[in-house]
């Protein structure tokens, strides 16, 4: 097995294992239609997310906003494709802080990605 | 009763409001935000955030009395905030230069008496615009508008001529 696809099965199989890294309550991914284009259907996939710092807009400079760091598996089943990923309408539904009612939030920024894995902001 | 500043506000906001009623056919607004302390938003495309500067007195504009009348010049911010799709073909000038029409022409009606804000205000003026720089995440115009009121010295609460 080379190590890229290693990588690629411990990001389902180590970080979106139930009981260690991985949200407890599964999240939906609300992938964006844009007009003519086929609809995709929302769906659950796994993330491990880091949460809810408080940030300045760096474009108003003058506005807060909190940020959500996701990590998800490059995948279109499990997680989100790098592929299909639209940053201009794509959100998910996630809990503000653990436990709380889940809120839709914009995927704002792919900060990182390979071919395991995603890291994206969401705000 | 608010504050004068309050109620200019709400008058520029009631005002953007028209835009998310979605009457207008080139710019669709999501919708309209005022933020909270912990900025309770989410980024969208075509949205609205409207802020306020801090407030200066305007010595020239204020006039003695018993109390004395105030003039305040308080500038408000309307962030335009655009996010279109990565398959929207349509430019970013091309999205801004329609946000920031539609926003002019829904602020300033009526076109006699927009300045006044509901007859709170000796005078309103668009100050400005700055480009807001695409950071990977969104992209905008902020339109400065500035707004020049009296108010009781002792009062902010009591709109003075």
């Amino acid at each position: 097995m080379t190590l890229r696809t290693q990588m690629t099965t411990d990001a389902t199989t180590v970080f979106m294992v139930d009981g260690d890294f991985k949200e407890s309550v599964s999240i939906t991914y609300h992938p964006h239609r844009y007009y003519g284009a086929t609809l995709r259907a929302d769906r659950t996939i796994d993330a491990v997310i880091e949460r809810q710092r408080i940030s300045v807009l760096s474009g108003d400079g003058d506005t807060v906003a909190p940020i959500w760091i996701l990590h998800v598996a490059n995948d279109s089943t499990l997680g989100i494709s790098s592929d299909e990923l639209d940053l201009g309408g794509d959100a998910v539904t996630i809990s503000p802080r653990d436990g709380d009612t889940a809120e839709r939030r914009s995927i704002t920024e792919l900060l990182s990605q390979d071919h395991a894995m995603l890291e994206l902001e969401v705000r | 009763m608010r504050p004068v500043s309050e109620r200019i506000a709400l008058v520029l906001f009631d005002r953007l409001q028209e835009l998310a009623a979605q009457l207008n056919p080139n710019t669709v607004v999501s919708e309209v935000i005022r933020p909270t302390r912990m900025g309770d938003f989410t980024p969208k495309h075509n949205q609205i955030v409207m802020v306020q500067d801090d407030p200066v007195i305007d010595p020239v504009s204020s006039h003695p009395g018993n109390p004395p009348a105030i003039a305040w010049l308080q500038r408000f911010k309307v962030h335009c905030h655009v996010m279109p799709s990565e398959q929207d073909p349509t430019t970013l000038d091309e999205l801004l230069n329609t946000f920031v029409a539609d926003v002019i022409k829904t602020v300033t009606v009526p076109q006699a008496g927009w300045h006044n804000m509901d007859g709170l205000a000796i005078n309103t003026t668009i100050e400005g615009f700055e480009r807001i720089p695409p950071d990977g995440s969104f992209a905008g115009m902020t339109i400065v508008f500035a707004v020049l009121y009296r108010t009781d010295e002792t009062s902010p609460y009591v709109v003075r001529a």
